[in-house]
């Protein structure tokens, strides 16, 4: 019944320099989900969010993207919906913090991205204990378009990310 | 820091667990609408169950969910809490002695756009135990440019008997849409 092993790192990179932005591509088409994993701080602009943009050849710039979303920062909830945006955000509450002993985790699952009839729902869970804005945020991302993903770019919005952080996608493949 | 796959990998399911130790158990993909879907046989070699959903029914009935029935277990020994926003206020409720696990997870149904579907990851956690009662945790939902709705979700089935079947219909009694898929996957310990 079990198909064996199905967790496969498709790639990953920890950057060696200051990075503005990282681009997945040519990602291949054989797995059933993506799961993307982010796990740094920000070069500077201590509360950056970080959104996504996807596609398939280049990204798509165009205002395709939506997302709603919940959190809280121990405090208090948040809570938010963005439309016909160009790109989709995976942090609103929560902000990337520039101290490497605060990284950020971030879990983002492409779901069934390679269909060509379906629009892409993608999920997300970013947390942050330290910086300006620490807190916890559940998201669901729409790139409204039936294209198969093949191309995942994810940046800071306001800054860069700072060396050392270290981003992976893994391929699931389902029976 | 270097990419420690325990570490990124207990980010996804809560747990330790190598990319090598995540399996493909089955996935069922509907042919055609269905009112229900059935997983049964789960082996019983993993430590914890992964769920990983994808789900539109054809009902125009206001929000779209499942309900989920464990190991065939029809009595009232399950009970829920969940939060959840539809981009406004986040709500929390629950409760408990119910028949069913109710409002596991949301999906898109016709009153949606076309094409646009929930998709939900349920963690069953060391669902081989017999003296542990069983907690189950979700988390997704959709966006649908304008509505949705993102949860996050617990479930106790209050029984300590091993979790080897899984039964969904939609509360609505809505079938589920043709392309739904539920794909369950195992963790080794």
């Amino acid at each position: 019944m079990a198909a064996g092993s199905t967790y496969t790192p498709i790639a990953t990179t920890t950057l060696g320099t200051t990075t503005s932005s990282y681009t997945f591509s040519s990602i291949p088409s054989t797995y059933t989900d993506l799961v993307l994993v982010l796990y740094g701080y920000g070069a500077s602009s201590d509360g950056s969010s970080i959104i996504c943009r996807v596609g398939n050849g280049s990204t798509d710039t165009g205002n395709n993207y939506s997302t709603t979303r919940m959190g809280g920062n121990g405090s208090a909830s948040s809570y938010g919906r963005y439309t016909s945006a160009a790109f989709m955000r995976f942090a609103a509450l929560t902000g990337q913090s520039t101290s490497s002993s605060n990284p950020t985790s971030l879990v983002v699952n492409f779901m069934d991205y390679a269909s060509t009839t379906a629009k892409k729902t993608v999920l997300n869970q970013i947390s942050q204990l330290g910086g300006s804005y620490p807190g916890t945020e559940l998201n669901a991302n729409l790139w409204s378009s039936t294209s198969a993903i093949n191309t995942i770019e994810i940046y800071p919005y306001l800054a860069s990310f700072a060396a050392g952080t270290v981003i992976t996608l893994y391929g699931i493949a389902a029976a | 820091m270097s990419p420690i796959p325990g570490i990124v990998a207990s980010q996804i399911s809560g747990h330790l667990a190598s990319p090598s130790s995540f399996e493909s158990i089955t996935t069922i993909t509907l042919g055609s609408a269905a009112a229900s879907v059935s997983i049964n046989s789960i082996p019983q070699t993993y430590t914890h169950l992964q769920l990983r959903t994808k789900v539109r029914e054809t009902g125009a009935t206001v929000g779209g969910q499942c309900q989920m029935r464990v190991s065939g277990d029809t009595s009232s020994v399950y009970t829920y809490h969940t939060m959840y926003s539809t981009g406004g206020l986040v709500t929390a409720e629950g409760s408990f002695n119910y028949t069913w696990a109710y409002g596991i997870e949301r999906h898109t149904n016709g009153n949606d756009p076309a094409n646009v579907w929930g998709a939900t990851i349920y963690d069953f956690l060391d669902y081989t135990n017999t003296s542990k009662k069983k907690t189950i945790r979700t988390y997704g939902g959709y966006d649908a440019n304008g509505s949705g709705q993102i949860r996050l979700h617990s479930a106790l089935y209050g029984s300590t008997g091993a979790i080897t079947a899984l039964y969904f219909e939609n509360q609505g009694a809505a079938n589920f849409a043709a392309g739904t898929q539920f794909a369950l996957y195992g963790i080794k310990g």
